[in-house]
């Protein structure tokens, strides 16, 4: 109990001022084990609306009949959409009743994976990178931007009004655009403190900036010092055929 | 080798002449049980009809003999998975209803009146085994060797396709 | 079964079963390809072993005599391959691989004793022991540890593991009153995940989280509720599992271990009973694949302590309403007077056997009674005092003809008035097994009960039956179809009014289908006990005569019975009562015995500790008669009455004929019974408590406690169509 205590407040100690020798050794996920609370209990009710029903069962006939537990990711992601983005045990429960499996093997599903929040998040979830070529290219900074941007919370939490969640991840994939953060489904790649700040703006003025880089000048993952190869003209049809074909 | 040789000499001389010969008696007794079991090579047990029956010489007091003993393969520890000592036999002895064990009063100590309740010994094969308790003159009862059923297991069995409603949903 | 085959001259336990095997031509022609068999050749460590194609590579190098360290892998469990411990080389593999996880290949050279196997399971070891805390003095896995065992031999002596957050730390989990959890010292092996979800069918345990914070656990607060649960404490490699009422009793190396017999319920489970001085400290199975595996249930494992209370230790002799300790011969003196007394005459002398009756007195007692010219030997048990259905002339009549091991290869049971769970928990596990990994189908016809597999309800009550027999329910189809079916009869049904029904459908039924049924190669007519000591009193004959089952008893001898109802006593009868808890007897734990299980295998038994005070050995109270004097001569006397009861170790196998003949008498003799109609309720409503000993213990108390009650509550009976989920 102590020694879990101890370590929920390290990564906050830690955050700000990060050695080499040491790694938070909570990250983004809480206890591995269910408590029931006002919020998450078994109790509170949850089932599919018709609409996402539609889509379960689209999904559930992907595989063969007896392999419906194949669909346990799918649906759990279904039913954590449907539920304001986080999974309670009550969407582990259904999910396990609509797939006929027991219920243990969905939590372990639901747990092993880190993107399945288990406990309640802001209405705009922002996940920062902080791997090792976001932090070459300045994670620490846009982490510490955003928490302070939002009110300073620190990573992990939720602000008080329930709009924003911020967290730490491990790498998305986007490296060749670092840093970068996540909010809600959409890459925000090619960060500064500024654009991370106007980002987060726009999302609290109820608008959706523009996925991607962001005003780094590139449209996608290309050399942002312009092309090192390729850079002439592609020849066009029929330019080196032979002359009664061009 | 040598030494039982030279034992079960004495004992026939011992048996021819019966009378005279306490020397050997004591002789046999202060060695006979060890040799059984340290020698490399345990020698042929021989017909029934031609057993020793060791207290004849070996001095060893009449309530060993008619002592129930069970010859026996001990079974791996459950808690554990090593297979040491499953291969030798052991012989252990029934407990002596009533004298077996009682509880000193003062300390709480384990006593006992049966001065073989912590003996066991191993041998090499049932036959030694059985051989060295028909010659103490012991009951014993060889409980048969248990035959493991182990089917061949394969990792890939966990992914196997199975074409009917599924029975367990595999874990880690 | 595995046919190791080795080449190695070493005797292992390998090498004994094993045959030499020939060398194989090298020279190939070209008309012909070598065959490809079924067993593939390997060289581990320079020596040649043959084994069945698709078997692990950790059970070839077994087979070689080569020791493999492991953690995760167990013989009778599904292959997890997370702990790599099992590291080998092969030839020609750029790392090293796990051997458990790996199939034997066909000419591959394997070495487990190189320098980079030797170097790759010390790395293994400072992994796992980076997060595993110094609790060896504290913990009671110490001195059989597995951990502590193969780090001495395989690991490192020093650590590099210097983390200032310190080691991974995680919660105990409750599991209940049994298993004690301390899960610092996890390893992860899911060892124990893997019985509950593939043996015990508790699919309630898994593993949460992923990496460092991956922990074993249920989730959600919940106990593990499974008859069977105390066998994660065996197999556990660490000490994070431990059983909870032997904590901090006794070290491994201070027991005495004596190999015995379960005699709690009927399937006579092998047992090590691991004593120190004169306490019972804990049971462990023994493992005998004829029986029960290496398993055995939470009431055989658990329930010794009940061996410690409420003991009878001194004869008691009533003197107005108090007993009053007395000595072994003013007790004798107090039953003959008694006897005299009472002035009972042929029948009015009762005898009743109880549940933990051990087969020599028994024939001692019915041997003393039948000389007092009466023939009233009751069984104790609902309607034990009539003459049993399938009366006693025929073995095979109320023994489990099939065998054990045999269950497995059933491909269609039909389970009737019984609930196998909770009367024979490790023969159900049988059960499961099959029902996991073959076809297998069931069917039941009496009380809904929770199975660890799921069934098909076909009725409550003899109805039900002839509906089955009849081939109207859905059930009896798929039974016809099935190529080796078997139809397993409860105990209970001999004591339900409908009895002579039931076993007259099952004779005819049995007889009709006997093709499938009872051939010589397959015999699927069983009954199963759930008594230890009812096969054994059936083969004695202890049962009574017509004419004694209306005589009212005036002088009565309990022989260990303790479920008798006391308003079946009648007033003025003179009680003898003799049995561990409530005279004096000895048991369990206590007596060097023989027993006889269900598919009447008997077994020897073994005393482990002298009984307590001045308890006795049962044979030698109902001695009184001065018939046997030493064990070997009674013994001898169990050999005239059935030779079965000294053969120890064995099932005789029963001629179909037999059995035919068995069930045509049963057939005659209840020829024409009425059905009433009256629901099959399971003999078992609690598993934890059904005899003198596992009442008197504290432990199996606690349990039904935490388990009997929530499994009412968990859709017990009638809630849904399928009892079980799998």
């Amino acid at each position: 109990m102590l020694s879990s205590l101890a370590r929920r407040a390290l990564p906050r100690a830690v955050a700000q001022k990060r050695f080499i020798s040491t790694t938070p050794s909570r990250r983004s996920d809480a206890l591995f084990v269910h408590r029931d609370t006002k919020y998450n209990n078994p109790k509170i009710p949850f089932e599919f609306n018709p609409e996402n029903m539609k889509r379960a069962e689209e999904i559930i006939a992907r595989y063969p009949p007896q392999y419906r537990k194949a669909a346990v990711i799918p649906l759990l992601d279904l039913g954590q959409r449907q539920n304001k983005g986080w999974t309670s045990i009550s969407v582990m429960n259904y999910v396990a009743k609509l797939l006929g499996m027991p219920a243990m093997r969905v939590y372990e599903v639901a747990t092993f994976y880190t993107m399945f929040n288990r406990e309640p998040i802001g209405e705009h979830f922002v996940q920062v990178c902080t791997t090792t070529p976001c932090m070459l290219r300045g994670s620490t900074d846009i982490l510490n931007t955003a928490c302070s941007h939002l009110g300073g919370i620190k990573p992990g939490q939720t602000t008080p009004d329930g709009k924003w969640t911020v967290i730490e991840v491990e790498c998305q994939g986007a490296c060749s655009n670092a840093p970068m953060m996540v909010i809600g489904d959409d890459f925000y790649e090619d960060l500064t403190p500024t654009t991370t700040k106007k980002v987060l703006d726009a999302f609290a003025n109820g608008q959706k900036p523009k996925p991607g880089p962001q005003e780094s000048g590139r449209q996608t993952s290309e050399n942002s010092a312009g092309l090192t190869a390729l850079s002439s003209k592609p020849y066009g049809p029929g330019e080196f055929c032979q002359p009664e074909f061009q | 080798m040598s030494l039982l040789r030279s034992v079960r000499q004495a004992a026939s001389v011992s048996r021819l002449v019966s009378s005279q010969a306490p020397a050997a008696h004591r002789f046999a007794s202060t060695s006979a049980a060890k040799p059984e079991e340290s020698t490399a090579v345990t020698p042929k047990p021989e017909q029934p009809s031609e057993v020793l029956a060791a207290d004849t010489i070996s001095g060893a007091p009449a309530d060993l003999r008619k002592r129930v003993v069970r010859i026996y393969q001990p079974t791996r520890n459950t808690m554990q998975s090593g297979g040491a000592k499953m291969e030798r036999w052991r012989i252990d002895f029934d407990i002596l209803p009533g004298s077996s064990r009682w509880e000193n009063p003062l300390m709480g100590y384990a006593s006992s009146a049966d001065y073989v309740q912590g003996v066991r010994m191993s041998f090499r094969s049932k036959e030694d085994a059985a051989h060295f308790a028909e010659k103490q003159g012991w009951d014993y009862y060889v409980q048969p060797g248990m035959v493991k059923r182990i089917p061949p297991k394969n990792y890939a069995e966990n992914f196997v396709y199975k074409p009917h409603k599924l029975r367990i949903m595999r874990t880690k | 079964m595995l046919r190791l085959v080795s080449s190695v001259s070493r005797p292992t336990a390998a090498g004994r079963l094993g045959k030499l095997q020939a060398t194989r031509a090298a020279r190939r022609t070209f008309a012909s390809t070598s065959s490809r068999s079924a067993d593939v050749t390997l060289t581990i460590d320079g020596k040649e072993v043959t084994v069945p194609q698709g078997t692990a590579l950790i059970q070839a190098c077994e087979a070689a005599g080569a020791t493999i360290p492991r953690f995760c892998y167990h013989d009778r469990l599904a292959i997890a391959g997370n702990c790599r411990m099992c590291l080998v080389e092969v030839e020609r593999s750029p790392k090293p691989v796990a051997s458990c996880a790996m199939p034997a290949m066909p000419g591959a050279k394997v070495w487990t004793n190189s320098p980079l196997v030797h170097e790759a399971r010390e790395g293994v070891m400072e992994f796992l022991l980076a997060n595993h805390p110094l609790d060896c003095p504290v913990c009671d896995q110490g001195g059989e540890c597995d951990l502590q065992d193969q780090s001495m031999r395989y690991g490192s002596d020093r650590t590099r593991f210097h983390e200032i957050t310190g080691k991974r730390a995680t919660e105990n989990k409750d599991l209940g009153p049994l298993v004690k959890t301390s899960m610092n010292r996890c390893i992860q092996c899911t060892r124990c995940v893997r019985f509950a979800n593939e043996v015990a069918g508790v699919e309630e345990f898994g593993t949460t989280g992923r990496g460092n914070d991956m922990q074993i656990g249920t989730y959600v607060e919940k106990t593990m509720d499974s008859e069977l649960s105390g066998n994660i404490v065996d197999l556990c490699p660490v000490g994070a599992l431990t059983s909870k009422p032997y904590a901090y009793h006794a070290r491994p190396w201070e027991l005495k271990n004596t190999e015995s017999i379960d005699v709690l319920d009927a399937v006579g489970s092998n047992i090590r009973i691991d004593t120190r001085g004169v306490q019972v400290m804990r049971v462990q199975p023994k493992t005998n694949d004829n029986v029960n595996e290496e398993w055995i249930s939470d009431k055989t494992r658990y329930a010794y302590d009940g061996l410690k209370f409420q003991r009878l230790t001194n004869p008691l002799v009533k003197e107005g309403d108090r007993f009053v300790a007395a000595s072994w011969e003013d007790a004798l003196a107090a039953i003959s007077e008694g006897l005299a007394a009472t002035g009972a005459k042929g029948d009015e002398i009762q005898a009743v056997a109880g549940h933990l009756a051990i087969p020599s007195p028994l024939v001692a007692l019915k041997d003393l009674v039948n000389r007092l010219g009466s023939d009233n030997l009751t069984l104790d048990q609902v309607n034990g005092n009539s003459t049993p259905v399938h009366g006693v002339d025929v073995r095979s009549n109320y023994i489990f003809n099939t065998t054990i091991p045999r269950i497995e290869e059933a491909d269609a049971i039909l389970l009737v008035g019984t609930n196998p769970r909770h009367e024979a928990a490790v023969l159900n596990s049988r059960i499961r097994k099959s029902w996991l990994h073959t076809g297998l189908e069931v069917g039941l016809v009496g009380e809904k009960v929770e199975t660890t597999y799921e069934y098909e309800h076909v009725g409550t009550d003899a109805k039900a039956l002839s509906a089955f027999i009849t081939g109207k329910s859905v059930f009896s189809q798929k039974f016809k179809n099935a190529k080796r079916p078997l139809v397993i009869v409860g105990s209970a049904v001999n004591e339900h009014p409908d009895a002579k029904a039931i076993f007259n459908e099952l004779a005819k039924f049995v007889e009709v289908n006997k093709d499938k049924l009872v051939t010589p190669e397959w015999n699927g007519f069983s009954v199963l006990q759930r008594v230890a000591s009812r096969t054994a009193a059936y083969d004695i004959g202890f049962v009574p005569s017509a004419s004694a089952t209306s005589t009212q008893p005036k002088f009565i001898y309990l022989l260990n019975a303790d479920e008798v109802d006391p308003k079946s006593i009648p007033q003025n009868a003179f009680v003898v009562y003799q049995g561990h808890h409530g005279d004096v007897g000895a048991q369990l734990a206590d007596k060097g015995s023989t027993w006889v299980n269900t598919e009447g295998r008997t077994q020897m038994g073994r005393a482990a500790v002298s009984p307590p005070g001045a308890a006795r050995d049962d044979w030698k109270i109902v001695r009184h008669t001065p018939t046997y004097d030493d064990i070997l001569e009674l013994r001898d006397r169990m050999w005239e009455i059935s030779p079965t009861l000294v053969r120890y170790d064995v099932v005789e196998s029963v001629s179909p004929s037999l059995v035919l003949a068995g069930l045509h008498q049963i057939a005659t003799s209840t020829k024409g019974a009425k059905i009433s109609g009256a629901p099959i309720r399971k003999p078992i409503s609690n598993f934890y408590q059904t005899d003198a000993i596992s009442r008197a213990s504290v432990t199996m108390a606690q349990c039904t406690k935490a388990f009997v009650g929530r499994m009412e509550e968990y859709g017990d009976v009638g809630k849904g169509e399928q009892a079980s989920f799998a």
